[in-house]
């Protein structure tokens, strides 16, 4: 739950991170962020020795 | 299945096991984001120096390296990470 | 109202409560874990301060982070996209670094205290610095300057505080200079130049300047291109901070001043060229002060100057702001650096959500005290036989009388002092005297570079007629020790442990006031000797944080060379249990490979 919960939090951020992004224009930033969150997101995902031999299949 | 169960020799496989998974997620992460560096960003730096906007403040015509600041409603201020 | 402030992720993390607009409790991260410049979120140091208020964190009205985390990451992208192709390297270092956990500043904040998100406040960088100087400053209106490395994006700031309409006092800061054009910055790559660690070594830069010839100065003057305002331009060509992670200066530096000096090499003051590479940039950064200093001034037409942010730890250039400006009072933060912006990031909320009464810091003890339990604990643990000295009066004499003998004394008193200088409450202390002392205490009691120098703690009434203070009463940075002054001409040779080569010491004045008992004990060694004045050092060995509690004062106590210690009315007047000094480096230091501006 305690997880859920960090992830939701989480993802409230990047919201507001796009949202200040926007508001600064400062838009040729968001594909920058999305793309290092997507390396983010999958890289923590690998460092887990559960799911690791799956992500890694991928490539 | 508990640590304290874990055999010598299990818990030896185990932590390296770990260690090895911890070692390519950092190899991936430098790899994935080089290429990012690049694919994205590339193209991001390209368009910005066509259209000469001039990120680091190097234009040598300034004639003051002061930027003036919008007053903020200190209330407002606080609440926003930005 | 309270609120707590905090800073962390960058270097030296600290925390500081406010309760109704008054600092209550302020401590460094690295106070608690021991681990030099320690920037991981402050629990201990913000545990504490709860504490020591009898608050828990659901009494508190917010929690303020001292800096916008999402400004200061888009300045990242903007500089790697400004230097692409050569970012690469800082690209992947600064990303893998925010994605894994500085973007998430605020769900940290709230997990680590319980807090709501709308309990989680993001002052600015330079705002907290302008704060912490202007809300404790003794100033109703005042200019405001802050210079450090960066922020967000900002490197410097100006601006002003004065008391509103509405009958609060109000903050604004008008005009900011940019990153990468950073004074902070320019000083810390010739920190590194030089061989020193980044935002450690920057003291080593300025003490080893008055051993050189500042002929460098030119060149240096020519990478600055400085404009008549004050601000400035780097000539990037010079540097590589703004593309890569670990390394400031470009090839260009070593073909211009030669040589990099090798971290721990040998003595740089033995290298004359190193001496007036240090003199060069210090004379320049002095400059540069004084030039904002003064367009500080042309903009607010002020009398009073309130002055924080990492560069005005620089003692010796704040002594020409106070010499060489039109401001006729100038007050400076304690905590200049970035642990300051805790402090000051909760001044500045406290004043926008409210209306707390003014707050004027005149002493710095705004960190943990230790029980007299916990001192015969520790000493029974050391095996170390003590007496206690309940009359005040008596222990500063017999540590006096100590001292005068040449003996060297730790002394642990009371809270411990915010900021990085020890002011008398964890101070090693000695005889001021005999110029060979300073070589006693840098080679057996604090193991550190032969070149620095000592500084002076004098009795605040008679400290004019030893020092050339620029006046009477003397300004108030030199209660903390923030400025150098001349020692006067004729008491350089009763003075020789704590006046540095150019004939300046960085004095503290001590009045009644602000530290009654270290007072008594300079009275006292005044008394005995007819030097009213002390040689104070910070109580800690080389690369270690100041100790905090009394067994970490015992621990250095044992590892140094020290001759007696004082913990609160205890006396350990001598080193019955360990004969030999034990050196033991028991703290880590948290070197920083991200010491830049990621």
């Amino acid at each position: 739950m305690g997880r859920v919960r960090e992830a939701v939090r989480r993802l409230g951020v990047v919201g507001e991170l796009l949202a200040f992004l926007w508001r600064e224009r400062l838009w040729w930033m968001i594909p920058i962020l999305l793309a290092v969150l997507a390396v983010g997101a999958l890289v923590l995902f690998s460092s887990s020795p559960v799911v690791a031999p799956f992500v890694y299949t991928l490539f | 299945m508990n640590k304290t169960t874990d055999s010598g020799a299990l818990a030896r496989v185990r932590r390296r096991f770990a260690e090895a998974v911890r070692a390519g997620a950092r190899v991936q992460a430098a790899v994935l984001l080089t290429a990012v560096y690049f694919l994205v960003l590339g193209p991001a730096a390209l368009l910005t120096r066509l259209l000469g906007v001039d990120l680091l403040c190097r234009r040598r015509a300034a004639k003051t390296g002061w930027t003036e600041r919008a007053p903020r409603d200190p209330r407002e201020l606080l609440r926003s990470q930005g | 109202m309270r609120i707590l402030g905090l800073s962390f992720d960058y270097h030296d993390a600290a925390a500081a409560l406010i309760v109704d607009g008054v600092p209550v409790a302020a401590a460094q991260e690295e106070r608690f874990t021991r681990v030099k410049h320690d920037r991981r979120l402050p629990e201990n140091a913000a545990r504490w301060c709860l504490e020591r208020a009898g608050l828990s964190a659901g009494d508190l009205d917010a929690a303020v982070f001292y800096e916008k985390p999402f400004r200061k990451f888009s300045r990242i992208l903007a500089g790697c996209l400004g230097t692409f192709p050569s970012s690469a390297g800082l690209f992947r270092r600064a990303t893998a670094a925010w994605v894994d956990e500085r973007l998430w500043v605020g769900p940290r904040i709230e997990r680590a205290f319980g807090l709501t998100q709308d309990k989680v406040l993001f002052c600015e960088h330079h705002l907290s610095h302008a704060a912490a100087a202007f809300y404790c400053a003794p100033f109703d209106e005042a200019a405001v300057l802050t210079i450090d490395g960066v922020g967000e994006w900002a490197t410097a700031a100006v601006g002003r505080g004065r008391r509103g309409q509405d009958g609060g006092w109000d903050l604004s800061l008008d005009a900011e200079m940019r990153y990468p054009h950073s004074l902070g910055l320019l000083y810390s790559a010739f920190t590194a130049y030089l061989g020193f660690e980044v935002n450690e070594g920057e003291y080593k830069v300025m003490g080893l300047a008055p051993y050189g010839r500042p002929r460098f100065a030119d060149q240096i003057r020519a990478m600055v291109r400085p404009f008549e305002d004050g601000s400035f331009r780097l000539d990037l060509d010079w540097f590589v901070f703004q593309s890569d992670p670990t390394r400031a200066f470009a090839r260009r530096f070593e073909e211009a001043f030669g040589p990099a000096r090798a971290p721990e090499a040998g003595d740089p003051a033995a290298d004359p060229r190193l001496c007036d590479v240090a003199a060069s940039i210090q004379l320049v950064c002095e400059e540069m002060v004084l030039a904002l200093a003064r367009e500080a001034h042309r903009r607010t037409g002020s009398r009073h100057l309130c002055l924080s942010g990492g560069v005005a730890l620089n003692a010796v250039a704040n002594a020409r702001v106070l010499r060489e400006t039109p401001f006729e009072r100038v007050w400076i933060q304690p905590a200049a650096g970035d642990a300051g912006s805790a402090l000051g990031a909760a001044l500045y909320a406290a004043h926008a959500l409210g209306r707390p009464k003014r707050y004027e810091m005149k002493r710095v003890d705004l960190g943990p005290e230790h029980s007299p339990a916990a001192a015969v604990e520790a000493f029974r643990r050391a095996g170390l036989a003590h007496e206690e000295i309940g009359d005040e009066s008596k222990l500063c004499g017999r540590v006096a009388g100590m001292l005068a003998e040449g003996k060297v004394v730790g002394w642990h008193q009371g809270r411990s002092e915010w900021g990085p200088r020890a002011l008398g409450h964890r101070s090693i202390l000695a005889d001021p005297r005999p110029a060979a002392m300073k070589d006693t205490v840098n080679e057996k009691i604090k193991f550190r570079e032969l070149f620095r120098p000592f500084a002076p703690s004098a009795l605040g009434r008679l400290a004019g007629e030893w020092f050339d203070l620029g006046g009477s009463p003397a300004p108030d940075p030199y209660r903390f020790m923030l400025a150098t002054a001349p020692v006067r001409a004729d008491r350089r040779g009763r003075l020789g442990a704590v006046t540095h080569v150019d004939g300046s010491a960085r004095v503290q004045t001590v009045f009644p006031d602000q530290d009654p008992l270290y007072h008594r004990l300079i009275e006292s060694f005044g008394a005995a000797t007819g030097v009213p004045v002390v040689l104070n050092t910070s109580f800690n060995l080389k690369g270690e944080p100041i100790v905090e509690t009394p067994e970490d004062a015992v621990a250095t106590f044992l590892a140094s060379g020290m001759d007696a210690l004082v913990v609160g009315t205890f006396l350990v007047p001598n080193r019955n249990a360990a004969a030999a000094p034990r050196r033991k480096v028991w703290a880590v230091s948290a070197k920083q490979s991200d010491a830049w501006a990621w």
